[in-house]
């Protein structure tokens, strides 16, 4: 059985597609076999972000009206083995995307696939519903900005009131990620702090992506960001994913990270005298 | 000068916060399952002052804040210059 996820956050360009992408991969170069899939229907970007746009033939709409079988319509990743994608349509009526026709699809990714990862669009309409509807787990991107915290938190309720697991009155693990965070920005006060927004949200945190440029440079290339070493924000993909497989949280990582800082300041300070 | 822009945006993440406390605590009320008690209470407070006092009906503010575990109702009432003297 494949575990679902969804990227969501409602509001819009807040990174969902960016995440989307760099998550999908990240399992996928985990040597998890990984779908993604592209809910954003009439507007699609995955198939850009990922760099696969030249290769679309048919897309989830074909799928769901019997037009192609799901094998035609997986597009494999051109740097991945263990990474297809699912492009959305270009057509106009979201109407498409139906429960029973969203929920074949994921029946039968489940049966070859270890995760299927959904990229919602922005908004609570049909695509949004769609995307989180079969979600064991959900990543909540928010960036630290009033609308986008608000839209998160409207998002949550969704996850727990309009989700199959919430109808069977089964939780969907929730995960928040912060994008687009500048630690000078919070300092000087402008910004909401890593902590605020965990006070108002009351998710745990698995990720703080920071704000940076090599964002744009990879979604130009048509490259998930965590492909590229370099980049801070690739390398906090990168932590997301290994925080996830192993259950874990940002705080937990980031107070290792401060004992390993004070051991060491700690030995110097020892080694000072001596 | 410094100084005084430096305080100013000390606030306006601290601002942000304060709305969104609010505005999310709202958010969760509505969506709650449970029937919104909050709109008779108002009214049930607001008839129980106006029965000894001539209030202004609009001066009158009644705002519940959810934090954590902790709900806060926040009761505003502007009594009349007559009785409050």
């Amino acid at each position: 059985m494949a575990k679902v996820i969804v990227v969501t956050s409602g509001k819009g360009g807040v990174g969902k597609t960016t995440t989307s992408a760099s998550i999908a991969m990240g399992l996928a170069m985990q040597h998890k076999k990984t779908a993604v899939i592209d809910f954003d229907i009439g507007l699609r970007n995955l198939d850009l972000i990922m760099g696969c746009e030249r290769r679309v033939v048919y897309d989830i709409a074909n799928v769901i009206r019997g037009e192609a079988n799901l094998k035609q319509d997986l597009i494999r990743d051109k740097n991945n083995v263990n990474l297809y994608i699912l492009a959305a349509s270009q057509t106009r009526d979201k109407e498409v995307l139906t429960q029973e026709g969203v929920g074949k699809i994921i029946e039968e990714l489940s049966e070859t696939f270890d995760y299927i990862v959904c990229d919602s669009p922005a908004g609570i309409e049909k695509g949004a519903m769609m995307a989180m509807y079969y979600a064991d787990a959900a990543f909540v991107v928010t960036n630290p900005e009033v609308s986008s915290v608000r839209d998160s938190d409207r998002i949550l309720g969704m996850l727990s009131s309009k989700t199959k697991r919430a109808e069977a009155g089964e939780e969907i693990d929730e995960y928040l990620i912060i994008t687009r965070y500048s630690d000078k920005r919070v300092s000087s006060g402008e910004m909401l702090s890593i902590e605020d927004i965990k006070e108002l949200l009351g998710i745990p945190l698995i990720g703080v992506v920071p704000e940076s440029t090599t964002v744009l440079n990879a979604s130009n290339a048509g490259l998930p960001v965590i492909t590229d070493p370099k980049s801070a924000a690739g390398q906090e993909y990168q932590n997301i994913i290994k925080r996830f497989i192993s259950r874990s949280t940002y705080e937990a990582s980031s107070k290792k990270k401060k004992g390993i800082f004070k051991r060491i300041f700690k030995k110097e300070k020892e080694g000072a005298p001596a | 000068m410094s100084l005084i822009s430096y305080f100013k945006r000390k606030k306006s993440a601290g601002v942000a916060k304060d709305r969104l406390q609010i505005i999310i605590a709202q958010q969760r009320t509505e969506t709650n399952d449970t029937p919104d008690f909050l709109p008779m209470l108002r009214q049930d407070i607001i008839n129980a002052i106006a029965k000894y006092t001539k209030i202004d009906v609009d001066a009158l503010q009644v705002d519940l804040q959810c934090k954590d575990n902790n709900s806060i109702l926040e009761l505003n009432v502007v009594l009349p210059d007559k009785i409050a003297s």
